[in-house]
């Protein structure tokens, strides 16, 4: 039945790869469906035990999964941190998928997400019609997770209020919800554990309490290790993008997307890929999902505004507006890179113009 | 007993194979212990009986005429050779003593092979054909570049050293000796240098191999203490040479005839104080992890990471106990499913970025240096031979002519003059090396010639010990200076590394000057806050000049001197933004210096570049009025404004400010010294006086009390034509018509005089038809 869906769950898509590696007989910590070993395997791609093939999930360091799995096989918490795109909720999704074999307990966080969404809530209709009672009491899915000893997965942790956060201080420490209107308690199962994703970059929207972060292990995703590994990324969402948009084809991408992603990898890093000159970062995240946003706007201008090619003028606007997310600060960074990087280096006279031209 | 022959091949410096060798030699119970050392080290082994002498310390041989050709054997707690040392000199109460004998080939064959190759290696220099630079040394580390390291990379394993530490270093159990002198025997017979020497070697000693030349000596060492009577050898020495070392020994003809007619060099070998940073820089080792391994083998986790908590502790971060608890069961379990009994470097190093650090790798990096090195230095029985610092310092004030006084003295020297150039040189090394030898006694770098220089100087004896100190930074004073000052220069700010950049040129270190621009360029760029680039410009100017001076042009410097100003002018308007008074008044100093020095520079385009950036921080609202009326002043000065535009700049400032006080200081900023702006520009006096005049009570009150600062930075002369001037205006209204009426009434010619006479003669004139002049001007202006 998964064909006809739009997404599948990954344990559903994958259910193949997670059966073979199951029969791995290693051993495995209360309520998991696989070895640690196996779940590291399930992540990175390899071989099960039968000679089934597994395809990698995430392409990055081994020791940032091999931490994740170690965490959470001590029954402590995750949070994975990283920039836009750098494949947190990704990780995260399929961390869930191999240990618990449901990846589906899950809490959205947003500006708006209650407690409720934490702890409980009440079917008010019973609530009224019987009084306080299990019937009346609406699970989280924390407290889903907690009674089954499988995974809880919450979202953008950073963007839900402080005072809501810190509903899970008890949760992480004590491995019980109490529920005072029953005079009762549910008590963690073994294998409970807790994966929250939060973004890296967007600091300060709800800043987590030192309390409740001492709780996590933190692991910071990285962006992409190399500059072609990032090129080939952008490429194809751009293509994919541009086909869902239908903007007219465009020609001689390749060469400005290099340029956007040497750019904005330069400016991350803080030097210039040949290390020869040092740069500052701005403070922007300049993330690979911002780059692909900067070709495909520089590909709808070039489409309707512009000879269909896309050039320099295209991309130095888009370029800008990524760079200088500070009103302050960043134009120095832009305007110094500017002048001891774009102006200096071969064939870049153009991108230099024009930008020299958007920023006036 | 039946004669024995203990070989164990260990990791220089693995703290696994120091606990096997003591362990070993416990059992083993040998009667002499041979250690991989040169042979010429057993003259001062005796001081290792010594308490006084605790590790990290290193065994340093130099020859006697060049200090500069030297070696180093460094020594800590976890090297195996230390514990040997340690096990065979000082017993304890249960045992008695075991001679020691150092068997590798003697310093005085190792350095006169080392000047040989670097004469071969200079000539191919000259030939144009540069050689790969890199001493071909299989100690550098056991592993490195040898066959071993092809084997374990041909089998999959991409870290040799992690296999070894934790293979072979077994954090319990001590390493099997015997199993890995076979294996690497069997890599050596396979792919690596013969096991035994070749029957006939080159005739030419400096074309043997010079890894079997050692052995071949090593070798004769245990024949020789075999042939004294000693039964039960042990031998310590790198795991690489172990196969080569055991029973049965090859021929001896062979062994002799490779050492036959080693060419052969005076030498001096004495003990010096190292430091655990300076071993980590030469070898691949973790000083910090190796110490602790050291002394908790078994569960090296709590104590680690307790103490990555307590470093973290210490630079304001929270580290909770609770969170080390978290730390070392991570710890535990990421070991656990990388398969190692115990945590080794990288579970740990993992557990502490997860769970100490929040995973931010810059709190992490803050303290890997402090847990990784763990600093600490050794010392040195005072009796200790003298050091080849010392011999050099000697050689050096001698050939100077400064002798090493206690009386307390002040030099003067003339840099023109050679020999007082080479004492200053020598004064300048000297203090870069931490040795409180002399010390400026004027402030160098502001006095006003650059060819005089002024030296307190006072040899206390006891910095004696500065130079024991001092001597692990190397051996010769230039050397070690030059040293010294990279190393500080990787942890200085931008100002302090320019002023490094000007003692270098100072002290002559020409090859602290490449490292050192590296560093300030990395820094500038890395430094989020103008004030210390622009602090740092002044500085490099004046070196750069000093150096075109000096005959040592730096065009490198002027590259990043540059890079720094248009750093410096790219931010400059934000920079200047939103400063009270107190802090626009430093900024105005600051920007006059730097624009002082800027003009200095002459370079018309960076010249250009400043100003532009002055004129857009002038269009700006936000920057402090002072500073906005220093900016005006700063380009009328380079030319930028006309007296017109400035006028108009003036005016404008007058009447929009929003209120006194932003006039005022602006006008403040505007009119500060030097020169004698208003007395040449009388419009702009005009303006300011009209301005000054129309003032109310209150308001006067107000600007009066900020003028009068900027006036008193004027000399009095011009503020007496200044005066003058006002006078005049208000007198009558036409008064003034040209700015030659700086002399006005009262002027002195008798006192003019010897004045006069001295500038004609400077320029060559008649000085009787210039006071002539002068006071023919004097009294029409009267």
């Amino acid at each position: 039945m998964s064909d006809s869906l739009l997404r599948p769950h990954a344990e559903q898509t994958y259910a193949a790869e997670l059966a073979a590696l199951a029969a791995d007989g290693r051993t495995r910590p209360p309520s998991w469906q696989l070895s640690p070993a196996a779940v590291v395997t399930y992540l990175l791609g390899g071989e099960a035990p039968g000679g089934t093939p597994i395809t990698p999930k995430y392409v990055g360091p081994r020791r940032l999964i091999e931490v994740a799995v170690a965490t959470l096989a001590t029954d402590r918490s995750l949070l994975l941190l990283g920039v836009p795109g750098t494949a947190k909720t990704w990780v995260s999704e399929h961390l869930a998928a191999a240990i618990s074999g449901d990846s589906t307990l899950l809490v959205q966080g947003t500006s708006g997400t209650t407690d409720d969404a934490i702890r409980y809530g009440w079917n008010y209709a019973r609530l009224l019609a019987e009084g306080p009672s299990e019937g009346a009491l609406v699970p989280s899915p924390v407290m889903t997770a907690m009674r089954r000893g499988a995974i809880a997965r919450i979202e953008e942790l950073t963007r839900i209020p402080a005072d809501v956060q810190d509903a899970l201080i008890t949760v992480l420490s004590e491995k019980t919800l109490p529920v005072p209107e029953l005079e009762s308690e549910v008590q963690a199962v073994k294998g409970f554990a807790v994966i929250a994703t939060a973004n890296d970059r967007d600091r300060g929207v709800n800043e987590l309490s030192s309390a409740l972060r001492r709780r996590f292990n933190t692991i910071v995703l990285p962006v992409p290790a190399t500059h072609d590994e990032e090129v080939q990324i952008v490429t194809r969402r751009v293509a994919e993008l541009g086909a869902s948009l239908e903007l007219p084809p465009v020609e001689a991408a390749d060469e400005e997307i290099r340029r956007v992603v040497t750019i904005f990898r330069e400016l991350r890093a803080g030097a210039t890929e040949d290390g020869r000159v040092a740069v500052k970062s701005p403070s922007g995240t300049l993330s690979t999902a911002e780059a692909i946003s900067v070709v495909t706007g520089g590909m709808a201008l070039a489409a309707h505004f512009g000879d269909g090619v896309l050039g320099a003028a295209d991309i130095a606007g888009g370029i800008l507006g990524a760079v200088v997310k500070d009103p302050v600060a960043d134009p120095v960074v832009w305007n110094e890179y500017l002048e001891t990087v774009v102006r200096t280096r071969d064939g870049w006279d153009d991108l230099y113009r024009a930008a020299l031209e958007v920023g006036a | 007993m039946s004669d024995a022959l203990l070989v164990l091949g260990v990791r220089h410096h693995g703290p696994g194979s120091a606990r096997g060798v003591v362990a070993a030699l416990d059992g083993f119970a040998p009667d002499v212990v041979l250690v991989e050392l040169p042979g010429d080290a057993d003259a001062v082994l005796g001081f290792a009986r010594d308490a006084e002498l605790e590790p990290p310390v290193a065994l340093l041989s130099y020859a006697a005429d060049d200090p500069s050709l030297a070696a180093f054997w460094p020594l800590a707690d976890f090297s195996p050779e230390w514990q040997a040392l340690r096990w065979a000199l000082r017993p304890g109460e249960a045992r008695t003593a075991v001679p020691v004998r150092c068997i590798d080939l003697p310093a005085t064959h190792q350095l006169a092979l080392d000047a040989a190759a670097r004469e071969s290696d200079d000539a191919l220099d000259d030939a144009g054909d540069a050689p790969d630079g890199e001493v071909d040394s299989p100690e550098a580390g056991l592993l490195a570049g040898d066959p071993l390291r092809a084997l374990l990379a041909a089998s999959g394993h991409d870290d040799p050293d992690g296999w070894w530490e934790a293979v072979i270093e077994r954090p319990t159990g001590g390493p099997p000796f015997a199993a890995v002198a076979e294996a690497i025997g069997a890599v050596r017979a396979e792919l690596g240098p013969p096991l035994a020497p070749p029957s006939a070697p080159a005739d030419d000693p400096l074309a043997r191999d010079r890894l079997l030349v050692r052995e071949a000596a090593m070798r004769q060492a245990i024949r020789g203490a075999r042939k004294d009577g000693f039964a039960r050898i042990a031998v310590v020495c790198g795991a690489f040479h172990a196969p080569a070392l055991r029973e049965p020994l090859p021929p001896q003809a062979a062994d002799q005839r490779l050492l036959r007619g080693l060419p052969k060099r005076k030498v001096h070998v004495t003990w010096v104080p190292w430091t655990h940073g300076r071993l980590a820089e030469a070898t691949a080792v973790s000083p910090g992890w190796a110490a602790h391994c050291l002394r908790v083998p078994s569960a090296p986790a709590p104590g680690w990471l307790a103490r990555a908590a307590a470093l973290l502790r210490a630079r304001g971060s929270n580290a909770s106990t609770a969170q080390v608890i978290d730390a070392v069961r991570l710890a535990d379990a990421l070991a656990a499913m990388r398969g190692r009994p115990v945590a080794a470097l990288s579970d740990l190093r993992d557990a502490t970025l997860a769970t100490l650090c929040d995973g931010d790798p810059v709190v992490a990096e803050l303290i890997e240096r402090d847990l990784l090195i763990d600093e600490r230095q050794g010392s040195v029985p005072e009796g200790a031979p003298s050091v080849a610092l010392e011999t050099d310092l000697a050689a050096r004030a001698r050939g100077a002519r400064l002798k090493r006084e206690p009386r307390s003295a002040t030099r003067e020297l003339d840099l023109r003059r050679p020999l007082d150039q080479a004492r200053s040189v020598l004064l300048h090394q000297v203090r870069l090396l931490g040795i409180g030898w002399g010390e400026p006694a004027a402030d160098v770098r502001r006095s006003t010639g650059t060819f005089r220089e002024t030296w307190a100087v006072a040899w206390d004896p006891a910095l004696a010990l500065d130079v024991v100190e001092a001597s692990r930074w190397g051996t010769t004073v230039q050397g070690a200076a030059t040293a010294r000052l990279c190393h500080e220069a990787l942890t200085a700010e931008l100002p302090q590394l320019a002023a490094a950049l000007g003692d270098a040129l100072r002290a002559e270190l020409p090859e602290a000057v490449a490292p050192l621009l590296a560093c300030l360029d990395r820094r500038a760029a890395w430094q989020p806050d103008l004030a210390p680039v622009l602090e740092a410009i002044p500085g490099l100017v004046d070196t750069a000049r000093y150096g075109d001076v000096r005959g040592t042009p730096l065009p490198a410097l002027r590259d990043v001197l540059d890079a720094l100003i248009v750093r410096a002018c790219a931010g400059l308007p934000t920079a200047l933004r939103g400063h009270d008074a107190a802090a626009s008044e430093e900024l105005s100093a600051q920007l006059d210096e730097v624009h002082a020095a800027i003009v200095l520079h002459d370079d018309p385009a960076q010249l250009e570049r400043w100003l532009a950036a002055l004129a857009l921080a002038a269009g700006r609202a936000d920057v402090h009025p002072l500073l906005l009326g220093r900016i005006a002043r700063l380009r009328i000065d380079a030319g930028a404004l006309t007296p017109e535009q400035a006028a108009a700049a003036f005016g404008r400032a007058l009447s929009i400010g929003p209120d006194v006080e932003w006039r005022a200081n602006w006008t403040a900023g505007f009119v500060a010294g030097p020169g004698l702006l208003l007395v040449h520009h009388p419009l702009l006096l005009e303006l300011l006086d009209d301005w000054l005049a129309a003032l109310g009570e209150e308001d006067a009150r107000i600007a009066v009390a900020l003028l009068r600062r900027a006036f008193g930075s004027l000399i009095l002369a011009e503020r007496r034509a200044i005066a003058g001037l006002v006078r005049g205006r208000s007198g009558e209204a036409a008064g003034v018509t040209s700015g030659a009426g700086v002399g006005g009434a009262g002027l002195d010619v008798h006192r003019a005089t010897p004045a006069l006479h001295r500038a004609s003669a400077v320029l060559g004139l008649d000085p009787a038809a210039v006071v002539a002049a002068f006071a023919g001007s004097a009294e029409a202006s009267a």
